[in-house]
């Protein structure tokens, strides 16, 4: 199975050659899963194709049974200690990648290699469940004609279609199916929501993780990737308002922020004030729960998902896909008008005896206050007035966290100032948790949508006021004004890297990224987010009055028969017989009339051998059929033949009565 | 019999009914096509819906897209098998008769009255209890092409083919359209000949001095031109060579052997085995240019040597009825 070995055969045998072009395409379906398979698989089948083509090229024999068997034992094992499972995606993925090429090493006959083509699609099914990026739309389509193409053909019966004309008898069926597919992507009625996930190995988590450990590495905040876009009715709110709660963490153990485990329900009282926003969110798959929504959610359309008390959105399922949430929310409100004696506790507890500088100087500090709202200022103007610095860059904390960071480092970005402000809330009996999430956004001028990336993420605090209920204190604003009025870029110092600064200052280029951020919007939020809801737009476009599932039922059984009709009109007009020829036609006729009296013509029979032994047959006839003779002739080979000829040849076909002889 | 054959076989039977027997040529209308998904036709469709209902689940429009365009493929696959056998005219053709044992091609002449090529046609016969298949063929536009359907036939005496199905699988073997036929077709099967080593025909004489321009193998007494049914043994080659046409060399024999193969001289012997023998000795007189005639009951041949009268002996022997 050496490679130089096989390239050395310069003209393989034709077999060998439709075997490669279809290893091509299984490869070219594998492809895209490289990111997200450990790379042994796309190797191990690579090699089961190569070695299958130097099979076919030096007509080797195949490996006998035991040894398949044993490899597709081997395979099987190995795929179930790497991914634990046998049924989740990636795990689908690479037993079906693993088949294939034990699919390859079975058979000799090229038919036999169907299978594997239905492998390929389902390879290529599978990568769209991973991502919906729009690029895989063309290659989708190229991958599909290629696969067709081979499957046309392994069936042509042994004729030599070359590939060439295979590929454009397969082109042509895809696109007379194209209408009948765009049929069914409107009419088949879509489901809310998802029902079952399979299972995933490494969700590969992006974006906020629901953990906080200030100190320790994080870079998070350097990704430009988008987490997710909003198009607002009407304007949007200003940039220092933009703030998505996604995560709220109530638990602290001296060194990292986590959410409650069990989570708590149960209804909030909410006061909001005269200006609320409406928007529709698309937001990326995140592989994660929680739903960013701006400040406090008073509506959401997302099914399968609950609100907490403290206001977190999270689904049931982790977000798999691209989803469009409606939203209704509120920055002007009132959030809470009692806090309960669990809450109370959960949100001032300090476990342990960490961070003993900053205890005493809270104690310190909220003794010389009035009452806690002036303890809050207190603290935000210690920030302010003490040198601390806003850096991407932050220097390693060490075991007191919160210590280390008020009195020695104090350099740090959000979530250092949320963790340690929370804290010294906390030390001072002031209810208090951290909120993550996002902050400010873009907005695309193109499309006006604002879009939101992972660098925007952001931390800040809550705390508890009587009489004000839970009041958002961002502790970063008080020392970076500028990361929240415009962005972290502008509150990083020019030294720092951050990702998207050059790009910013390269105006056409960022024009470009504007307009290729508008194309792709519009691809995730008209296509790929194609739903219920524009389903029904299209049907009242169409002019049906509240469509409901059966409407779409009746228009998708409508669209089946017209295109059964079409197509049967389509392909009747395609093969119908040519224009017959008069000629051809009264010889045809003649042949049918002397066949009834029993002289009946040999497909290996001219008409002149003929029409003289029929008219030995027939002795009463024989000068008609000598004219006849003579006339089909002179029409079919002599120069110019005249229409009074074939005329005569009509008539004395017409009048001619054979009788048996 | 399994699920598939038995519906066969009831189509086949409900085709017999609706359209009778059939005259070549037949044309093959839509009303006798019948379409069916194929093994990997129904594969395909499970694949197809298991997909739909994955991308379904998760609300992946892309993934829709590409279970609804390869549902609508398999629609448009199912038009096209069925355009790839609609408007074909089969015709019947006679087919060369062979000896019991030997391969029997039965010859149809399928022809393609419209512009598009044809592609991957196969004819399928059962005979006996053994199905029967042709190489897939395919037919270019307005033209016409023979298909062979081999049988093997073990007996003697005419193999009747009274039902033959015309199939496709073309375009992607998902779906299986066919049409049945019932045209009375026929293949001649001789008697097996038996080994070349058991005796020559006993009766032997010589009628000499009989002058017989036909049978003479003795004295060459010039060339005509060739007929169909003269030995090849006394084509002129060397004739032909010097490009003078096709002869055959005459001899004006002064004596010529002939022999009479009769059944009588074959007693003892069971039915089958005569038939062998007989079967054997006209083919053997016939390549050696002996004239002969053959004597069973009921037929008796006066002894010639030419290409009609080996083939009306072998068919007598064929279609011998009776004997012991």
């Amino acid at each position: 199975m050496n490679l130089p070995a096989l390239l050395q055969v310069r003209t393989w045998p034709e077999s060998a050659r439709s075997l490669g072009t279809l290893s091509g395409v299984l490869l070219l379906a594998l492809l895209p899963h490289v990111t997200h398979l450990p790379l042994w698989i796309p190797l191990c089948v690579t090699g089961a194709m190569l070695w299958r083509l130097w099979i076919e090229v030096h007509a080797g024999a195949l490996p006998n049974k035991w040894l398949r068997s044993a490899l597709a034992l081997v395979a099987m094992l190995v795929v179930l200690r790497d991914f634990r499972n046998l049924n989740g995606l990636e795990s689908g993925t690479a037993l079906l990648s693993m088949m294939a090429g034990m699919k390859l090493l079975e058979s000799r006959q090229l038919r036999d290699y169907s299978i594997l083509l239905f492998i390929a699609l389902f390879l290529l099914f599978a990568e769209l469940l991973y991502e919906q990026e729009m690029f895989l739309l063309p290659y989708m389509l190229l991958c599909t004609t290629l696969i067709v193409t081979c499957l046309l053909r392994i069936h042509d019966g042994g004729s030599p279609l070359g590939f060439r004309d295979a590929l454009s008898r397969s082109t042509r069926m895809l696109l007379q199916a194209l209408p009948l597919a765009a049929l069914l992507f409107l009419f088949v009625p879509r489901l809310p929501g998802q029902f079952w996930v399979l299972p995933s190995r490494d969700a590969a988590m992006s974006g906020l993780s629901d953990e906080m450990s200030p100190g320790d590495v994080s870079d998070l905040s350097l990704s430009s990737e988008v987490a997710f876009r909003v198009e607002f009715e009407g304007d949007p709110p200003p940039t220092s308002k933009r703030y998505w709660r996604a995560v709220v963490l109530h638990d602290f153990d001296g060194r990292t922020w986590r959410r409650r485990r069990n989570e708590m329900f149960g209804p909030q009282k909410i006061i909001a004030g005269q200006q609320t926003y409406r928007y529709r969110m698309l937001m990326e798959p995140s592989n994660q729960r929680w739903i960013p929504v701006l400040d406090v959610p008073l509506q959401t359309n997302l099914r399968r998902s609950l609100l907490t008390s403290d206001l977190q959105l999270i689904a049931w399922q982790p977000v798999a896909q691209l989803i469009a949430v409606d939203v209704q929310a509120a920055t002007e409100y009132q959030l809470g008008d009692r806090l309960s004696d669990s809450m109370r506790r959960i949100d001032t507890q300090l476990e342990g005896e960490l961070n003993p500088r900053s205890r005493t100087l809270a104690r310190e500090m909220r003794a010389s206050s009035s009452d806690a709202a002036s303890y809050v200022n207190a603290v935000l103007s210690m920030y302010r007035k003490q040198a601390f610095f806003y850096t991407l860059e932050p220097p390693p904390l060490g075991a007191h966290t919160v210590d280390d960071f008020l009195f020695r480092t104090r350099r740090g970005f959000c979530e250092h100032f949320a963790s340690a402000f929370t804290f010294m809330m906390r030390a001072a009996g002031v209810p208090a948790r951290v909120v993550t999430g996002y902050q400010g956004g873009e907005l695309n001028t193109v499309n006006n949508y604002l879009v939101v990336r992972q660098s925007d993420a952001h931390a800040w605090s809550e705390v508890w006021l009587e009489d004000r209920g839970w009041v958002r204190i961002d502790p970063t604003a008080a020392i970076a004004p500028q990361r929240v009025e415009r962005g972290l870029e502008s509150a990083i110092a020019e030294s720092e890297s951050v990702p998207g600064r050059t790009l910013r200052r390269t105006p056409w280029l960022y024009q470009l990224r504007q307009n290729w951020d508008a194309i792709d919007t519009f691809w995730k939020a008209r296509i790929v987010n194609f739903d219920t809801g524009d389903q029904r737009d299209f049907m009242s476009l169409l002019g049906f009055k509240n469509p409901d599932w059966r409407t779409l039922g009746w228009s998708l059984l409508a669209a089946f028969i017209g295109f059964f009709v079409v197509m049967m009109l389509w392909l009747g007009w395609r093969y119908r017989p040519r224009q017959r020829d008069p000629v051809v036609e009264a010889y045809a006729a003649l042949k049918r009339k002397l066949a009834k009296a029993g002289v009946v013509a040999t497909p290996h029979e001219g008409p002149v051998d003929f029409l003289d032994r029929a008219a030995q047959a027939q002795p009463a006839l024989t000068p008609r059929l000598h004219e006849l003779r003579d006339l089909y002739i002179a029409l079919r080979y002599q120069p110019h033949p005249t229409a009074e000829q074939s005329g005569r040849l009509r008539h004395l076909v017409n009048q001619l009565s054979v009788k048996l002889a | 019999m399994s699920i598939t054959a038995t519906l066969h076989h009831r189509i086949g039977n409900w085709s017999r009914r609706r359209h009778g027997v059939d005259t070549s040529p037949v044309e093959i209308t839509h009303r006798r096509i019948y379409i069916l998904p194929t093994r990997l036709g129904l594969m395909y469709a499970v694949a197809v819906i298991a997909m739909g209902i994955g991308g379904m689940n998760y609300g992946n429009n892309l993934a829709l897209m590409l279970s609804f365009l390869l549902a609508a493929l398999g629609f448009v696959a199912m038009h096209h098998t069925h355009r790839n056998l609609a408007g074909l005219r089969i015709h019947e053709m006679s087919s060369e008769p062979v000896f019991a044992g030997q391969l029997a091609q039965l010859q149809l002449a399928i022809e393609n009255p419209s512009p598009q090529l044809r592609l991957a046609l196969q004819a399928e016969a059962q005979v006996r209890t053994e199905m029967q298949q042709s190489q897939a063929i395919q037919v270019a536009g307005d033209t016409q092409a023979s298909l062979h359907l081999p049988l093997i036939s073990q007996r003697r005496g005419w193999l009747n083919i009274d039902r033959l199905t015309i199939s496709t699988r073309y375009p992607f073997g998902l779906f299986r359209g066919w049409t049945v036929l019932h045209l009375p077709l026929k293949c001649l099967i001789y008697p097996r000949p038996s080994e070349r080593s058991s005796t020559p025909p006993p009766t032997q004489f010589d009628t000499r001095n009989t002058q017989d321009l036909q049978r003479g193998d003795e004295e060459f007494a010039g060339l005509r031109p060739f007929h169909p049914g003269d030995s090849p043994k006394r084509i002129a080659w060397k004739a032909y060579a010097r490009e003078q046409g096709l002869m055959v060399k005459q001899y004006a024999g002064a004596s010529i052997s002939t022999c009479m193969l009769d059944w009588d001289a074959l007693a003892g012997l069971d039915t089958e085995t005569r038939l062998s023998r007989l079967c054997r000795w006209v083919i053997d007189m016939h390549q050696q240019g002996v004239a002969y005639g053959l004597k069973l009951p009921g037929f008796s041949a006066e002894p010639a040597l030419n290409e009609v009268h080996r083939s009306r002996c072998l068919n007598a022997l064929a279609l011998f009825q009776g004997g012991a």
